[in-house]
């Protein structure tokens, strides 16, 4: 290992900063700090490894050459890389010719505490886990299918062969209530 | 295009908040916000709960040469991010072995003068022999960063006491590089810089060995050109 390289603890805040300033080393220490849940977002969406590490790679060099537009109000840089690593891999999912045949629903993790081991340390996404759990069971399952899957609404009606308006109401209500949790535990996303 | 009515925004905006509208549905819910304060607050309160998901996923790890991929592509701003090639063979979590062998290192010192200056990143595969038949050792070298990161994978199982002992030869002389006993068959560690040295090799020894005590399983020159 290097002996020279040097870690340095910055808040996300001075981060988004430092990359706004068009410092390299911030997008290292991004890196660093989220670059596993990154692969581990892209990497669930495509299940392809290589697939994963392009979107990823594409990921950050986005933020990096567009560090200037990142707004602190709409969300955290967390929040930020993660959308966009979410945008990546729905363009990918949407351009492949076979996805509406082999979307993952079984195949998809599952909310199990074998899954969320990795990260038993992280309290804040042990409570989003918890309040994914607590959705009614066809709830959760509208929202992965639309936000890991990228399915549209009349894409999930046909697939869970319930009428669209279910689906509508589910995607509703299912965020709102994952929204009261995440604010009932003062978590900030 | 119709416009659509209240209660028909209300009923999509999960919908649009998760990015599941398509076509028409999605530009006529994005007309309407244009134009509504209360449904475009309401999308953008909805909009803001949808890294919860990303976040309920598990960290996976990527391969260890993504990093210096992105780097190398920011120090290259006008280049496409250098990607890596399709490769026959998947990239395989390293095992327990192979974390402790990265964890415990195994650096090989660093340049002490001059060099030319060589590819950015150089990528060498070797194949194994009649002894591996299934090994594969990928190594990438990253010259300016003086560092390289070292791939093996379909290496067998060994026996009690049994280690696979990697070795960089500066000249005709091996120098002990470190080991592994890989008991997934893979093999990931980072090695310091080439630069210095003309070939690679592993042999399986018992224990560490100072030098070579059995032929290489696994052998390849490490040239620049």
């Amino acid at each position: 290992m290097d002996p020279t390289r040097v870690t340095v603890y910055l808040p996300d805040s001075e981060l988004a900063a430092a990359l706004q300033r068009g410092e390299p080393r911030a997008v290292e220490a991004l890196y660093d700090r989220y670059g596993r849940l990154a692969f581990g977002l892209a990497l669930r969406m495509v299940t392809d490894r290589t697939a994963a590490e392009d979107i990823v790679q594409d990921a950050f060099i986005s933020v990096w050459r567009n560090a200037s537009t990142y707004d602190p109000s709409r969300g955290s840089l967390r929040s930020w890389l993660l959308s966009i690593v979410h945008h990546r891999a729905i363009d990918q999912l949407r351009g492949s010719a076979g996805r509406r045949t082999e979307a993952p629903l079984d195949a998809m993790e599952r909310l199990t505490p074998d899954a969320f081991a990795v990260e038993s340390a992280d309290a804040d996404r042990i409570e989003i886990r918890n309040g994914l759990s607590a959705l009614p069971e066809a709830q959760r399952q509208t929202l992965e299918l639309a936000y890991f899957a990228g399915l549209t609404h009349v894409e999930i009606a046909l697939r869970m062969g319930v009428p669209l308006g279910t689906v509508k109401g589910r995607m509703r209500m299912g965020l709102e209530k994952l929204r009261d949790h995440l604010q009932e535990k003062g978590i900030e996303l | 295009m119709t416009p659509l009515s209240e209660q028909e925004v209300d009923d999509l905006l999960g919908a649009y908040a998760l990015g599941a509208l398509a076509g028409p549905d999605l530009q006529r819910v994005r007309d309407h916000l244009a134009g509504c304060d209360r449904h475009a607050r309401a999308a953008a309160d909805l909009k803001r709960v949808t890294p919860a998901l990303a976040l309920s996923v598990a960290d996976r790890d990527p391969s260890p040469l993504l990093k210096g991929r992105i780097l190398d592509a920011l120090q290259s701003p006008a280049q496409v991010a250098p990607r890596r090639q399709q490769r026959p063979w998947l990239w395989v979590a390293a095992g327990a072995a192979a974390i402790v062998f990265l964890a415990a290192g195994i650096g090989i010192g660093r340049l002490s003068a001059p060099q030319p200056a060589p590819a950015q990143v150089t990528t060498w595969i070797f194949h194994g022999n009649a002894q591996a038949p299934q090994a594969v050792a990928r190594v990438v070298y990253f010259s300016r960063d003086h560092r390289a990161v070292l791939e093996i994978t379909g290496l067998k199982p060994l026996g009690a006491g049994q280690v696979y002992e990697i070795w960089l030869f500066h000249g005709a002389s091996p120098v002990d590089s470190g080991v592994a006993q890989a008991p997934s068959g893979t093999v990931v560690a980072q090695l310091g810089d080439l630069a210095n040295y003309s070939q690679f090799a592993v042999t399986v020894e018992f224990g560490e060995q100072p030098q070579p005590t059995s032929s290489p399983i696994l052998i390849g020159k490490l040239s620049s050109g």
